[in-house]
């Protein structure tokens, strides 16, 4: 019998996790107050064992916020010169990725980092692949809009141009006015409407959920249980990053009594054998300048991971057989050019990164566990469908 | 003031308003010197309303959207165009003979002052400076305790306790977009950006983007951002300044001084307050901000005149 089927019914989760998570399954009443709009929606739409996410008490997540949320969301007017909306790097089919490895923004620049997938963002500790202290979806929002280096939707200084854009149409008017009663059209109520839409992009549904939730014995083939213990278990050590109900560790949920801040070197880069990354990304250190935060960036969930290639922060695993090149190798070898080196090698990376004797099987096993993350019933969910079409 | 007995200043020192009388007073009233309160004859004098004004120039002209400058780089053969031009000021104060000093305690001006920080805006929109707004400021008002003032402090940028607030709930002057700097939680604190003319005409414009912030900021989900290792805020003194007939002038030419403007040595174009970016040591230095173990001298702002 495997671990998992001995625990189930009841909160299979806490057993994968740290020891944190764990503090967070059993431990005290959470501090944080109760947002009674966010709960009636996670009530009506999870399982009932399935965690919920934690949401500030300022941030409803009205029907009518979500509704003009989706709108914003699917709206090139968001953008300076009204070619891109946030569904341009987040489509639904690619699990809200839009499968580049380095995202373009609205007037053609590059970006040094790969858009990340929407999944369960709302269960995200902090947001984008590295920000200590960025944790809101509306600040968040923020960035993509207004954010100059580099340019995504371009609107840095035409918030006027985008309220009046907003406040011509007769369907925001309507819309603005059912989710924000007494307010003018502002700045804020587009980034509260898009974090409430935000929140909503729930990944539940997969064959992994149908064994860990509802108790479907059947749900995983045999490959896929042998590769779940493999991920769960030491010899992998997936879990340890990529644990809790949404395989990232940087989760946070309502029962969370601990805001934790995790980032890891996982020994993508070793340019000089101290463990540096290339000049254009070195993760968290570009914010906080602390030289220990080189190539620190967020485990992103792995949810619908089978969708959203290429991966890591720069796009730089065109597959999961990459993927799992690099984390068997224990760090990734860059034989020549400008990034070369052995980041098997770099003092810098998680101690969980280590050389795995694996066998075709495990790997095998592995992707098929991966792929059992992913929720088919998301993809085609008409609740997070373009509400223009 | 540099005759008052000691006892005298102590006495004046104890309120900002017994201050304010208590310069008013000493100019011609010498006699007055062993009294600790002024006598019944001398002219009132409370805070007085301040209005210091700001200008931008490049030299001796006015910095403005619409022209074209030149002569800059180490050659001074490269001509710019402004593309933005604005940055937020706090804690001003008047220094006295002594050395002393006084703040300027700021009016609220909705939409150009709040809670003690100011944005000065220098670009209305025209020429290049198409994300900017076309109202433009250069003044500063509040009131300071009466007195004689010779000199001049500010700080360049937003303090610490506004700097990282969500900028989505902030008041206007933190509410400008263009100022926004999410990803350093933040803002910029100035912005004076400039597009440069290509050496080939028909050639892309390189840009020299100046943005100064917070960088190296460390923080929390629940705490925000806790410390930043180099906050960057600038602070400029001005020791001969009358702001009955001075005004401070940020002049463009000093702050980037011959670097050569027109050519990207790392990072992104121009200086964004990145520790390893080639083009910041300059502006930085003639700001007064040291960037490494330096302490250079600050020559972008100066005190001119205001012309008649």
């Amino acid at each position: 019998m495997s671990r998992l089927a001995s625990l189930l019914p009841t909160k299979p989760v806490c057993l994968f996790a740290t020891a944190a998570w764990l503090l967070a399954c059993d431990g005290p009443a959470p501090t944080e107050p109760v947002n009674p709009t966010a709960d009636a929606y996670f009530d009506r739409v999870l399982p009932p064992n399935f965690p919920r996410p934690y949401v500030p008490e300022s941030e409803p997540m009205t029907d009518e916020r979500i509704a003009l949320g989706k709108h914003l969301f699917y709206d090139t007017r968001l953008s300076g010169n009204g070619t891109q909306s946030c569904e341009s790097c987040h489509q639904q089919q690619l699990a809200f990725t839009d499968g580049l490895a380095l995202a373009i923004g609205s007037t053609g620049e590059s970006h040094f980092r790969s858009s990340m997938a929407l999944t369960n963002v709302a269960y995200n500790a902090t947001l984008t692949w590295a920000s200590p202290f960025l944790s809101e979806l509306p600040e968040q929002a923020l960035l993509p809009m207004f954010g100059e280096a580099p340019v995504e939707l371009g609107m840095a200084g035409q918030e006027a141009e985008l309220l009046q854009r907003l406040g011509d149409d007769a369907t925001y008017q309507a819309l603005f006015a059912a989710a924000f009663p007494d307010e003018a059209i502002s700045v804020r109520a587009v980034v509260l409407a898009l974090g409430a839409f935000q929140r909503t992009i729930l990944s539940y549904r997969s064959p992994y959920d149908r064994l860990a939730y509802l108790g479907d014995e059947a749900a995983l083939s045999e490959g896929a249980r042998r590769g779940m213990d493999l991920f769960f278990g030491e010899k992998y050590e997936c879990f340890h990053c990529h644990g809790t109900v949404n395989f990232s560790d940087a989760t946070k949920t309502a029962n969370s009594t601990f805001d934790e801040v995790l980032f890891h070197n996982t020994g993508l880069y070793n340019l000089d054998g101290l463990g540096a990354y290339p000049a254009s990304d070195q993760g968290l250190m570009r914010v906080t300048a602390k030289p220990g935060d080189m190539g620190r960036f967020r485990a992103p969930t792995l949810r619908n991971v089978a969708l959203t290639a290429p991966y890591f922060h720069d796009g730089s695993a065109a597959t999961l057989d990459d993927v799992l090149d690099h984390y068997i190798r224990g760090g990734r070898l860059i034989e020549g050019g400008p990034n070369a080196g052995d980041g098997a090698l770099s003092p810098l990376r998680s101690g969980f990164i280590k050389p795995i004797d694996a066998t075709p099987q495990e790997r095998a096993d592995l992707l098929e566990f991966l792929h059992a993350l992913t929720d088919e019933a998301m993809l085609d969910d008409p609740a997070l469908a373009n509400p223009w079409d | 003031m540099t005759q008052l007995p000691r006892t005298w200043r102590h006495a004046a020192l104890a309120t900002t308003s017994v201050l304010a009388l208590s310069v008013a007073a000493c100019g011609d009233n010498a006699h007055h010197h062993d009294h600790d309160e002024p006598t019944p004859d001398a002219p009132p004098a409370g805070p007085q309303a301040v209005s210091l004004r700001f200008a931008a120039a490049v030299g001796d002209e006015p910095a403005t959207c619409d022209q074209v400058f030149t002569g800059f780089g180490p050659n001074a053969d490269i001509s710019l165009q402004f593309q933005d031009l604005r940055f937020y000021v706090h804690d001003i104060e008047f220094i006295d003979a002594q050395g002393g000093s006084e703040p300027l305690a700021m009016d609220t001006v909705s939409p150009w002052q709040n809670e003690g920080v100011a944005l000065l805006d220098f670009e209305d929109q025209s020429g290049l400076c198409a994300n900017g707004t076309t109202d433009l400021r250069s003044i500063v008002t509040g009131t300071r305790a009466a007195g004689t003032y010779t000199g001049l402090r500010f700080t360049l940028g937003v303090p610490f306790e506004q700097n990282h607030q969500d900028a989505s709930l902030a008041a206007a002057p933190l509410n400008l977009t263009s100022l926004f700097w999410n990803w350093q939680g933040g803002y910029k604190f100035a912005r004076i950006d400039t597009s440069v003319e290509p050496v080939n005409p028909g050639d892309p414009r390189p840009v020299f983007n100046f943005h100064l912030g917070s960088t190296g900021c460390d923080g929390s989900p629940a705490g925000g951002v806790t410390a930043c290792t180099a906050d960057n805020l600038a602070v400029i003194e001005l020791t001969n300044f009358d702001v009955e007939a001075d005004q401070v002038v940020i002049d463009y030419r000093e702050l980037v001084g011959a670097i050569d403007l027109a050519v990207n040595g790392g990072g992104p174009p121009g200086c964004m307050s990145g520790t390893t970016d080639p083009e910041c040591p300059a502006p930085f230095a003639n700001l007064g901000l040291a960037m490494g173990d330096n302490s250079p001298a600050m020559t972008a702002f100066v005190a001119a005149p205001v012309s008649p």
